[in-house]
């Protein structure tokens, strides 16, 4: 393959060539047609049918033609029209001033006619850009989706750059470049220079003998959307064909940024309202349950203790009646606890507290129930402040030991609380069957039961809350069954940094 | 209504104020009824109840617009009635001046007993406080500044006996974390809630015979303290 140099050089000896021949031709049939007319016609005219000429070759043929036809024209003039007729020795000076008065003419004539025409000839094509980008802009102000760009920018290409191979490539979510619109990339373009154009945000240019290829970033700010790529064969790519291309490539940026946005903007109006939706069914079941729940515990309440005393089995199913109510609202505090912090709409009231405060509260719920268990406490007396939301670790507490009291009605059940390395650890053990081999982990998924046939009540949502309380504490919660038998449930909860709590300021305190 | 009390129930739920209602007649009580704020104040204002009940999710007005308006004129003692979990009314409303709370759901026993108790603390309101407090095995002697339990000395730092000397000021009335802070450590300390837990919890390491399941210094969880015997 021969270096380009050398076929830029072939290329303009035979650009050379076809105008010389041209203007030898041209030259030649004007002398044709004046020659006989000789004598009839003035020496001026004639020299004005071979400066005709040269304006002609200027028009058609451009520059280069018109020079050539400007020094042969005017040699032939000489030789063929001035006397001494058939020399080129011209004998009267003014005859000499009159044949290089022709050359320059000629030229001047030829350069201007030219320049004229290839200024026309760029002015149709700016034109014939214009209206291409303005449809192109048009087409794509309309366009909903990414899909529509694409479809838009490939119609554009094939339109208007023909005979080249084109890609367009858009970054995914996770911003990856894709290829867009077809399944292959064309042979002679390479995914590696649209990478080096996505992330550069640079044009990159390859050339390779007369053919070429160019990568256009779609870039704007400091984000990215993805490359154009085109490449051209047999030719090289005119400064118009470059300014065309890159005005695309601005267009469709700005057109990637907008159906973005839109798009962003759309989801997050879309997710507000969901979310809307979900706080106000969350508002309105606390409030629609708990307030005919209200009613029914108090009545319940009310009924056994209500003067005169109702018959024993009266005051039974009263007393029965009270405890199913506390229970369904014990579940759906845990459902709409659950559904809070699920939506994340639960903010965690975190405070620095001891342990022993809020055991003693979860005791205190459990006692008013009055199930008559024996819990027995051991917390060291030394533990550090724990940072938790008081209300949600009550919670945990509860539904741990009414598990316990549910699976174990009549063992002992111990709450033990222990100082480790980073965590302090709380355990609740009862002395029921245990957990299930293998279902370690299950029982904290919502709504599974440790016995599914089993007619102890509640919706398996009891340590699912647990496991989603812990979790948004940074704590753990585990089960397992003991070696002595029955359940154990230890859930831990960071240590931290607790802030040192100060004497009061000032004055002086009890002397005994 | 000149021998028997009456008690003013703003609830906006009917059933709630009909067994309310029945319960506190029951108990002898005779009952205002109202719906909702504005018809409250205004049933507060001309029956002159001794002690109102009142229900901070009202439709019209936030209850606590109604704590504001009634202490404006009145030391009417008021039982807040609040759902689970929203521990920041409860609190706000006992700032802006109610003097006790209840969780919904609860039992009309402990319902009564929670007036009666408002109802005894308001009419001894300007009765001497005395000087000397008995309850368990333990005395406390403002005068001699002395704590015994099981005749034995205690010895209190000074902000545990400020501590607990507010909280026997305040027999059976709920004291915020906030209000604690304030009286006994002072405004600079409001925002620091752990300073009370640190110190109840040393009081209780004294006084109380199981200091994880105390008899006396009760917690009211996520709102702050109350001193019961």
């Amino acid at each position: 393959m021969p270096p380009p140099a050398s076929l830029l050089t072939l290329k303009s000896w035979r650009k050379l060539l076809n105008a010389s021949v041209l203007a030898l031709v041209s030259c030649s049939v004007v002398t044709f047609v004046t020659t006989p007319l000789g004598n009839l016609l003035d020496l001026v005219n004639i020299a004005l049918l071979y400066l005709l000429n040269v304006v002609v070759l200027a028009v058609w043929y451009g520059r280069l033609a018109a020079i050539i036809g400007a020094i042969f024209g005017s040699l032939v003039f000489a030789h063929i029209f001035v006397p001494p007729l058939f020399s080129l020795a011209i004998t009267d000076p003014s005859y000499l001033i009159t044949a290089v008065e022709m050359l320059l003419v000629a030229l001047l004539a030829g350069h201007l006619t030219a320049g004229l025409g290839s200024k026309a000839k760029e002015a149709a094509n700016r034109e014939e850009m214009l209206a291409s980008v303005y449809a192109l802009a048009a087409d794509l102000a309309g366009a909903p989706d990414l899909d529509a760009v694409t479809r838009s920018v490939s119609h554009f290409l094939s339109a208007t750059a023909k005979g080249s191979n084109h890609a367009v490539f858009l970054n995914d979510e996770s911003q990856r470049l894709r290829l867009i619109g077809q399944r292959d990339l064309p042979a002679d373009l390479s995914f590696e220079e649209a990478y080096l154009a996505a992330e550069t945000h640079t044009l990159i240019e390859r050339r390779e003998g007369e053919s070429g290829s160019q990568y256009f970033p779609l870039a704007m700010k400091n984000n990215c959307h993805g490359v154009i790529a085109v490449a051209w064969r047999e030719r090289e790519l005119e400064l118009l064909e470059r300014q065309r291309l890159q005005m695309l490539a601005s267009l469709v940026t700005a057109t990637i940024e907008r159906v973005r946005y839109a798009d962003l903007a759309r989801n997050a109006m879309l997710k507000a309202e969901t979310e809307q939706l979900r706080s106000s069914i969350l508002s309105a079941l606390s409030h629609d349950i708990r307030t005919p729940l209200t009613s029914v515990v108090g009545l319940s309440d009310a009924l056994e203790a209500s003067q005169p005393a109702l018959a024993p089995h009266q005051l039974e199913m009263a007393h029965e009646l009270r405890e199913l109510a506390g229970q369904i609202s014990s579940m759906v505090s845990n459902l709409l606890d659950m559904a809070r912090l699920r939506s994340g709409q639960l903010r965690l009231r975190l405070e620095w507290q001891p342990l022993e405060e809020v055991i003693g509260v979860a005791l205190e719920q459990i006692r008013r129930r009055n199930t008559g268990h024996a819990i027995k406490v051991s917390i060291p007396p030394d533990l550090p402040l724990l940072e938790f939301d008081t209300t949600l670790i009550e919670r945990v507490i509860c539904n741990l030991l009414e598990n316990a009291i549910k699976f174990s009605p009549d063992g002992d059940i111990q709450l033990v609380a222990q100082e480790q390395r980073n965590t302090v650890a709380i355990s609740v053990l009862d002395e029921g069957p245990g957990i299930p081999s293998g279902a370690e982990e299950k029982i904290f998924e919502p709504f599974v039961q440790m016995k599914q046939e089993s007619s102890t009540p509640g919706v398996g949502l009891g340590l699912a809350i647990c496991r989603t309380i812990l979790t948004a504490h940074g704590g753990e919660i585990r089960a397992s069954t003991r070696r002595e038998g029955g359940a154990r449930f230890t859930f831990t909860l960071p240590k931290g940094n607790p802030p040192e709590a100060e004497e009061a300021p000032n004055e002086e305190g009890a002397q005994t | 209504m000149n021998d028997q009390a009456t008690v003013l129930i703003v609830e906006d739920d009917p059933h709630i104020r009909r067994f309310v209602g029945r319960a506190l007649r029951e108990a002898g009580y005779e009952v205002a009824e109202a719906d909702r704020v504005i018809r409250g104040l205004v049933e507060a204002a001309s029956r002159r109840p001794s002690v109102v009940i009142l229900d901070l999710g009202l439709p019209d007005m936030d209850g606590k617009e109604f704590v504001r308006e009634l202490r404006q004129w009145s030391d009417i003692p008021i039982l807040v009635l609040s759902v689970r979990a929203s521990e920041q009314d409860k609190i706000d409303a006992l700032t802006t001046g109610a003097d006790d709370y209840l969780t919904k759901p609860f039992g009309v026993g402990e319902l009564v007993a929670r007036i009666k108790a408002l109802e005894r603390r308001h009419s001894g309101y300007q009765a001497d406080k005395g000087t000397t407090y008995a309850f368990g095995d333990i005395s406390v002697d403002l005068l001699k500044r002395e704590v015994l339990k099981a005749g034995e000395p205690v010895h209190l730092t000074s902000t545990e006996y400020r501590l607990l000397c507010y909280l026997l000021a305040n027999n059976g009335k709920v004291l915020t974390h906030t209000q604690l802070l304030l009286h006994v450590w002072g405004q600079a300390y409001a925002e620091r809630n752990h300073y009370t837990r640190v110190f109840v919890g040393r009081l209780r390491q004294k006084l109380e015979d199981d200091p994880a399941q105390p008899r006396f210094i009760l917690t009211e969880a996520g709102v702050g303290y109350r001193f019961r015997h």
